[in-house]
């Protein structure tokens, strides 16, 4: 026995207790037929897998969610990058009101936003204005689903841009301004700089992987924002709402009455719902590294 | 190809109180190859940058011929830079790198791919053209950044130290092909340094900054000759002109009028065994390799002289200085020189 690797071992039971025992433990759990009603843990194989992949309500809201994560991902990304340029391309005073107000949404509770953004609270005033107010005989049918679910990638990419803003600030600020005005010397235009120099910098830092990593496998437990749409829809308490995410479906589970409790196969999906996020951030990584180099 | 006039040109940073570059009357012919020398902070870049556009002078005007360029931007100027970094963009090939100019600036590329091989041949980096800088050591990014900044035949061509960063085998070897360039390429230089070999043995004029201020712009061997100023005497050579207080040489040297410093060079000095001018004593000696450094004790100044490496002089001996009075240079009060 190798004396160095016996220092590893307090550590690895502190991971193995916190991190992968859990995890583990959930895992078995899932493996078994486990509620309210059979208390009793009895192993029952893959079954709650079997059932759950067979049942078109979850299958629904793992679609919502894949569409809700890959479009408020895409869309605070590409705000930031305008927000980053916006603030590194005016002058001093603009800059600090432009990054004091943009960073406001960050700080605003996701519950909140989710209530702000609804028909209720922000669609009935708009609408109102637009019918009534200026008298344009159009509103916005909220209730449509193209409408209702880009308003909730709208919203939670308003919640999250100002993080890629910060993050691709400091990624422009952290381009050598030799680089930059090599290209202004060698002819190139304001937005030649940018295509050529400024993006390729964005997309190949680390910094940006990173966030997209970490905004990637947070939006896959959105829940806020959809739930709060559930009482607009008027199916709040329905499984299978057009707006249910996974995270939603499993809350719902939890709370109904109409259940009983059906502990084992939430946990089952909240291993599938690991399992699709792991994997889409590997494949962001994958993809990420091979425009590294 | 295009001569370059300042006239008075200045500029002062906001948030700073001094100029950084001060009052410059400079003309720079076509064709020529001009050293702009100085230490560091002198405001060398500062002057470089404000001919390339990229800062906006405080005061006076920069003709590149006869078109007053004060108000045309650097993408407009028709000039290349290489800068002390290399500055390559990271993401691009040499290759591209290379070509970026021409594509950037969207002018004719009928015949880029061969002129890309031609200039990478010539700088000797073919077979680097699929790399990327990363994987380049610094002597050859400076080579792809060199190619980069001749490819599209600028009318001047401004160098901001770009040898600084590599090691002195690299940079002598590409000071010689740097020089090359300019005789094969034909157009103005404009190249800033604060080594004076570099400066020696590339220019063909010598614009001395210190300050912010120009003090002098002539040939090389004419400033190291003929310095018009004390503080020129002490910055060039190695080591520098020695300067002794008039009071510290008694009456054996004849000065002009004015003068209260004269200056002479190590090397113009010889120790000698018959006829002297001055007597002094050894307070120490340095070995350079190639000669010999001794400080010698005057009075109270000291004065360094240059002898052959392999004599012998132990620290307490008195020796006798010979040299011949054309050596001599006269410096007033305020460091200039007396005529
Ligand atoms: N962007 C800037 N803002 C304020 N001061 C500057 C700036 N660039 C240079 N300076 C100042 O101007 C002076 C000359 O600088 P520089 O031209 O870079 O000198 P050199 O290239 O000879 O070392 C220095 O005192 C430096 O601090
Ligand atoms: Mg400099």
């Amino acid at each position: 026995m190798r004396v160095p690797y016996l220092f590893l071992v307090p550590a690895l039971v502190i991971i193995f207790l916190a991190l992968i025992g859990p995890v583990f433990q959930s895992f078995l759990l899932s493996l078994s037929e486990f509620s309210l009603v059979n208390p009793s843990q009895t192993p029952v194989g893959f079954q709650n897998y079997i059932s759950l992949l067979s049942d078109s309500v979850f299958w629904r809201a793992i679609q919502v969610t894949l569409l809700l994560v890959f479009g408020s991902v895409f869309l605070e990304f590409i705000v930031g990058i305008f927000l980053a340029l916006l603030i590194t391309s005016s002058g001093q005073r603009a800059r600090t009101w432009f990054s004091s107000i943009f960073v406001i949404p960050i700080a605003i509770a996701p519950i909140v936003t989710g209530v702000l953004w609804s028909p209720n609270s922000f669609f009935d005033d708009l609408n109102t204005l637009l019918y009534y107010g200026l008298s344009l005989g159009t509103y916005i049918d909220t209730s449509k689903p193209f409408t209702y679910y880009s308003i909730i990638v709208l919203s939670d990419a308003w919640i999250w841009a100002p993080l890629f803003m910060l993050v691709t600030v400091a990624v422009i600020r952290s381009i050598p301004k030799e680089q930059i005005e090599a290209a202004e010397v060698m002819g190139a235009s304001s937005f030649t700089k940018f295509q050529k120099i400024t993006f390729p910098a964005i997309i190949a830092s680390p910094a940006i992987v990173v966030t997209l990593l970490l905004r990637t496998a947070d939006a896959f437990r959105m829940f806020e924002v959809p739930y709060s749409w559930n009482f607009w829809l008027g199916q709040d308490s329905q499984l299978g709402a057009p707006v249910d995410t996974v995270s939603v479906l499993m809350w719902k589970m939890f709370s109904s009455t109409l259940y009983d409790f059906p502990i084992a196969q939430i946990t089952a999906m909240a291993i599938l719902l690991l399992a699709v996020t792991l994997t889409t951030c590997a494949l962001v990584l994958r993809r990420s590294s091979s425009l590294l180099d | 190809m295009s001569s370059v006039t300042l006239k008075k040109v200045s500029k002062r940073f906001t948030n700073s109180d001094v100029d950084a570059v001060s009052q410059v009357d400079l003309e720079i012919e076509n064709k020529e190859f001009l050293v702009i020398l100085g230490p560091s902070g002198s405001g060398k870049s500062s002057l470089l940058r404000l001919i390339a556009g990229l800062e906006e002078a405080s005061n006076g005007e920069v003709y590149f011929g006869n078109d007053l360029m004060n108000d045309i931007s650097p993408r407009e100027r028709d000039i290349s830079m290489v800068f002390q970094n290399f500055a390559l963009f990271p993401n691009m090939t040499v290759y591209e790198n290379i070509a970026f100019p021409i594509r950037a600036s969207g002018k004719d590329s009928t015949n880029l791919d061969s002129e890309v091989k031609k200039i990478a041949s010539m700088l000797q980096i073919e077979s680097l053209l699929d790399r990327k800088p990363g994987e380049l050591s610094g002597g050859e990014q400076q080579r792809v950044s060199l190619g980069r900044a001749i490819i599209k035949k600028p009318k001047v061509f401004l160098m901001d130290e770009p040898l600084s960063n590599l090691d002195a085998s690299l940079r002598s070897e590409l000071r010689t092909e740097i020089k090359k360039l300019h005789e094969e390429l034909g157009i103005t230089f404009i190249y800033v340094t604060h080594d004076q070999t570099e400066a020696m043995s590339m220019a063909d004029r010598i614009a001395l900054i210190k300050d912010g201020k120009l003090l002098q712009v002539d040939k090389p061997d004419v400033l190291y000759n003929n310095p018009n100023h004390s503080w020129i005497g002490s910055f060039l050579g190695m080591p520098a002109m020695n300067l002794v207080n008039s009071s510290d040489l008694g009456d054996s040297i004849s000065t002009k009028k004015g003068t209260t410093v004269v200056g002479i060079r190590p090397e113009n000095i010889t120790v000698s065994s018959g006829n002297s001018k001055l007597t002094g004593s050894v307070i120490s000696t340095e070995y350079l390799g190639d000669s010999q450094i001794l400080n010698v004790k005057i009075a109270n100044s000291v004065v360094k002289v240059k002898v052959p490496n392999d004599s012998k002089f132990s620290v307490g001996t008195d020796v006798n200085l010979d040299f011949s009075d054309g050596d001599l240079r006269f410096f007033s009060d305020d460091g200039k020189t007396v005529r």
